[in-house]
């Protein structure tokens, strides 16, 4: 093994000496020189990843608002001033709750509900998992362990149980810090159809919106009902939570 | 689901990883904030036009670099990095341990930020973002044995960088 202090160490760190690993590492203690180099990498790279964070709530939406607004296909650029951008605090959700409001406006043949039409009526069990989320999701307090405890940028906040138009479920509320809530509720049996709902071609899950609340339902790895008021948001803690 | 849905749910759990490439290719919050935006933004189009990736973070990757790279604007960097990392620090009402933290923080991306630009990048795709020497070379267009030789001399000159400013604010 050639002595190059500052390349070896450089290609141990890097995973690049698979074969030669233990050899080096034996070199390691007997070479100040290579076992300097090895740990002032080493504390560089700690504090490199010390500054990994978590992208903002916020930018999230901005994602997702950009990707609602923009054309679907063969599209031109379209300048994102348009949809929400540098806008402070309030008026930037406002911005961001305008264009997805118009963009579902747009899709509420399918939706429905948006324009004033008539919504059908839901199963007992959706009509109360609508109700108990627009009411600000007040659970009986539990202590059942969650199946996770953050789901990108939302934080589990509490933990509850309860019944939904008979079914017994347990509750378990995610916030970020900008307030935005998904809720999962976990029964013992399946929950039933929503109305209107769309069922997902390669996997047994349905979407569906009722009264401007999201809702996800999956069967595997339990019955599980997702509720919340951004798709995308549901969709992604749908994903986290490895829902299918 | 709808298209939208699926680029969404593709591209979405790569957010953080841009979002960390971004804020160390321009500077400020708003910008790479604008940077990751536009990121999307491309991508999707790119998806929208037949084109999804075998892989989605480093093709994200490669498009945030490519559009940092027709955004740059050297000369200004460190000035508006050193700016907002005062403005963030006067902003916080964290308790004392947050406030320490956050300010510790302001003082590695400081550094980070002082250092040549190859080491920065490699620093960044390798240690931030979690690509391998081989994935980050590809995304540098540069070999593998000097983006490794960057990566390490920015890691052992960020250190230094630290140690440095922590010896100045502790004082002799």
């Amino acid at each position: 093994m050639a002595h190059d202090p500052a390349g070896l160490a450089a290609a141990y760190l890097g995973g690049e000496l698979p074969r030669q690993r233990e050899r080096y590492e034996r070199h390691l203690l007997e070479c100040e020189h290579c076992w300097r180099e090895v740990q002032a990498a080493r504390r560089g790279r700690e504090l490199a990843e010390s500054l990994r964070e978590l992208a903002p709530q916020r930018l999230r939406e901005r994602v997702r608002a950009t990707v609602e607004a923009a054309p679907a296909s063969g599209g031109r650029r379209r300048r994102w001033s348009a949809v929400p951008g540098r806008l402070a605090g309030p008026g930037r959700v406002l911005a961001a709750g305008l264009a997805l409001l118009a963009l579902l406006a747009l899709a509420a043949g399918g939706l429905g509900g948006l324009l004033g039409r008539p919504q059908p009526a839901q199963p007992a069990a959706i009509a109360a998992a609508v109700a108990s989320f627009q009411a600000g999701d007040r659970w009986a307090p539990t202590t059942a362990r969650p199946p996770a405890r953050r789901l990108g940028d939302l934080r589990l906040r509490r933990s509850g149980q309860g019944t939904l138009g008979g079914l017994p479920v347990t509750a378990y509320v995610y916030q970020d810090q900008a307030g935005h809530r998904v809720t999962l509720l976990r029964a013992s049996r399946s929950f039933p159809t929503a109305a209107g709902a769309r069922h997902e071609p390669t996997a047994a899950m349905w979407l569906a919106e009722v009264d401007r609340v999201v809702l996800l339902c999956a069967d595997r790895p339990w019955p599980a009902l997702l509720v919340g008021q951004d798709r995308a948001e549901v969709l992604l803690a749908a994903d986290q939570l490895g829902l299918h | 689901m709808t298209a939208g849905d699926e680029f969404l749910r593709a591209t979405l759990p790569a957010l953080d990883l841009v979002h960390n490439l971004a804020r160390r290719l321009v500077p400020g919050r708003a910008d790479a904030e604008d940077l990751v935006q536009e990121t999307y933004l491309r991508a999707w189009q790119a998806w929208t036009a037949g084109r999804p990736p075998r892989r989605v973070e480093p093709w994200l990757a490669t498009i945030c670099l490519n559009l940092a790279r027709d955004q740059a604007r050297r000369a200004a960097r460190r000035l508006e990095v050193a700016a907002e990392a005062l403005e963030e620090l006067a902003d916080a009402t964290d308790v004392e341990a947050e406030a320490i933290a956050h300010s510790r923080r302001a003082q590695i991306e400081r550094a980070l930020w002082a250092l040549p630009e190859p080491q920065r990048l490699a620093v960044t795709l390798m240690d931030l973002a979690g690509f391998t020497a081989a994935e980050a070379a590809q995304l540098l267009g540069r070999p593998r044995g000097s983006v490794l030789a960057w990566a390490h001399r920015g890691r052992k000159r960020l250190a230094q960088l630290v140690r440095e400013q922590q010896g100045d604010r502790h004082g002799p």
